[in-house]
């Protein structure tokens, strides 16, 4: 199981234009990442509270609704996140200009 | 008519010419002896260390389900792959351009602090001003600003809570009375409750602003040794002492005298731990080759001198630089100090710290400032309107700028290292200078209020490094707020 893990960690990471590829569980707490040790810990953290407030907005307007994707563009990167009721997926990719 | 004359000859003796007397002494020096010495160094040894790059642990997660994890990612795979896919393809941000800076606008005044049945007496003007460590409180007293001989009035300190719901502008959160005019405020470092002053009578006061009734802990007043005359500047600075955990509290005086009071942390009592005094002979040096004379007559009268403002260097907390009556500036040290000579009438030992003199202002010295970020450099002007930038082992100065109109008072720019603020012109403004280049930033200049008035103190927020806080001739305080400045280099 843990082959395959790495196996579609590989193929989001080979990507066009992907920076980085991390793994959260439900806590911030980091479970795999392609990236160094300081951004894997900033980003599990900021991002993981950001997309559970997300899915708050999302569940407030209509709780029937959930959040399927968040993407934060900004000047360097964009940011996709990939939320689930035990993981959170985040993607870093470079926008191709 | 005419007809030859002639007449006998006069002569006298010149007496320019005066035999000059010779005389014969001979000298002679005594043996000089010599002897040789021979040294040689001691075998040297060399060591070499190497520090480790220390990299954070990164806490991985632990009972990792990874069958639901590979689900998990199975199935969220194709989606994301789509979305990236989209993404580059996307022609949504085509021609999109973000906004280079965040422009934060111009100066802009906040708040207008008067306190109406104070200022509406004549002649009271903002002596002195603090920002608490927070940021939050803004502490200045009011004085009258004219004293002729001795401060018959009893001074006010008014404290205004900027970050409050219910903050107004006319009514100050607490007011502290004194016995006499309040002429210099200090905030403490970093206990949000404590603020000392030092007084036209030469107390210095220490009160702790979370009493309710009597906030007042200790005063200098009774303590031997004092001030004797009015206090001119109060400052913390950090303790050389390990043992002990506070600041220590420096004050300056007309007296001359430059005293180091420690404060009881807990029991907040007040105690003297060492006393400076500058003498009048420290005057004479203005300069390799040129030496005034002591304007009161001889050489040996050891008068002290009034000390106008002081200020220690961010590096070496032992040396301090101090302005004193007539415009001198002297180099002082904490640590070098030898002691007062006799003559020097005092309760308490007192040393005289005095290293090295620069070249002196033309009129007195109204306010020194030692560099946080530069080593060795301190901003200095006096009523000769020259702001002068002097490093601290150099005699003449780097720099001197003049300000038409005159300047006051400086300060160091909490907000950028190369940036000092100066007021004091009769324009009313306040300008902000490059360090480097030594001019006037203009985004950065603070305007005149509606009817220009003398500015008499501005100090900077700690916290909020772009608020500034700007004291005047008519007892008013206003808070700007500037943008940020960037340079361009």
């Amino acid at each position: 199981m843990a082959s395959e893990v790495e196996e579609t960690m590989k193929r989001i990471q080979s990507h066009k234009g992907v920076v980085g590829t991390i793994v959260v569980n439900s806590e911030g707490i980091p479970i795999k990442t392609t990236m160094d040790n300081t951004t894997t810990v900033q980003y599990a953290g900021l991002i993981s509270q950001l997309s559970d407030k997300a899915r708050s907005v999302v569940r407030d307007l209509d709780p029937t609704n959930d959040l399927t994707f968040l993407r934060i563009r900004s000047r360097k990167h964009e940011i996709m996140v990939a939320p689930d009721k035990e993981f959170i997926l985040i993607v870093i990719q470079n926008p191709t200009e | 008519m005419f007809s030859d004359e002639s007449f006998d000859a006069v002569g006298f003796p010149s007496c320019w010419k005066t035999e000059r007397e010779l005389q014969d002494e001979g000298i002679q020096t005594t043996v000089t002896s010599y002897s040789e010495q021979e040294s040689q160094s001691s075998v040297s040894k060399c060591v070499e260390t190497q520090t480790d790059n220390v990299q954070p642990e990164l806490m991985m997660a632990e009972n990792v389900d990874y069958d639901k994890l590979a689900a998990f990612l199975s199935c969220i795979c194709p989606k994301v792959i789509t979305e990236l896919d989209k993404m580059s393809r996307s022609r949504a941000f085509d021609g999109y351009e973000p906004i280079e800076d965040d422009a934060d606008g111009g100066v802009r005044k906040l708040h207008t602090l008067q306190v109406p049945n104070i200022t509406s007496q004549s002649k009271m003007k903002v002596s002195s001003l603090s920002w608490s460590c927070t940021g939050a409180v803004v502490a200045f007293a009011c004085s009258h600003s004219e004293h002729e001989s001795w401060c018959d009035h009893s001074g006010n300190v008014h404290l205004f809570n900027i970050n409050r719901q219910d903050f107004s502008d006319s009514a100050p959160s607490k007011t502290l009375e004194t016995r006499s005019c309040v002429t210099s405020l200090s905030a403490h470092p970093y206990e949000p409750s404590i603020l000392a002053a030092g007084t036209f009578s030469g107390e210095v006061l220490i009160w702790n602003l979370q009493k309710d009734d009597d906030c007042l802990i200790s005063s200098s007043a009774n303590v031997p040794g004092a001030h004797r005359d009015a206090v001119s500047q109060v400052s913390w600075v950090r303790n050389l002492d390990p043992t002990q955990q506070w600041p220590v509290l420096v004050s300056a005086g007309h007296d001359g005298r430059v005293l180091v009071w420690q404060i009881g942390t807990h029991s907040g009592t007040i105690q003297l731990r060492e006393g400076f005094v500058i003498l009048l002979e420290h005057i004479k040096y203005t300069g390799p080759g040129k030496s005034v004379p002591s304007p009161v007559g001889g050489a040996g009268i050891d008068m002290e001198l009034g000390v106008t403002c002081f200020s220690f260097t961010a590096q070496d907390l032992t040396t301090f630089v101090v302005g004193v009556d007539g415009g001198g500036l002297l180099l002082c040290s904490t640590v070098a100090a030898k002691p007062a000579p006799v003559s020097v009438h005092s309760e308490v030992p007192l040393k005289d710290p005095v290293l090295n003199a620069f070249e002196k202002h033309q009129g007195a010295v109204t306010c020194i400032q030692c560099s946080l970020h530069h080593k060795n450099m301190f901003i200095s002007c006096g009523t000769d309107s020259e702001i002068r930038i002097y490093h601290t082992e150099q005699v003449t100065p780097v720099q001197i700028i003049y300000v038409e109109g005159g300047v006051v008072g400086l300060e160091w720019s909490l907000a950028h290292p190369d940036l000092f603020a100066a007021w004091g012109t009769i324009s009313g403004c306040v300008d902000f200078y490059n360090l480097w280049t030594g001019k006037v930033i203009p985004s950065l200049k603070l305007p005149a209020f509606d009817k220009p008035t003398l500015i008499s103190i501005v100090r900077s927020n700690p916290h909020s490094h772009q608020l500034v806080g700007v004291g005047d001739m008519n007892g008013r305080v206003v808070v700007w707020q500037q943008p940020s400045y960037k340079d361009d280099k």
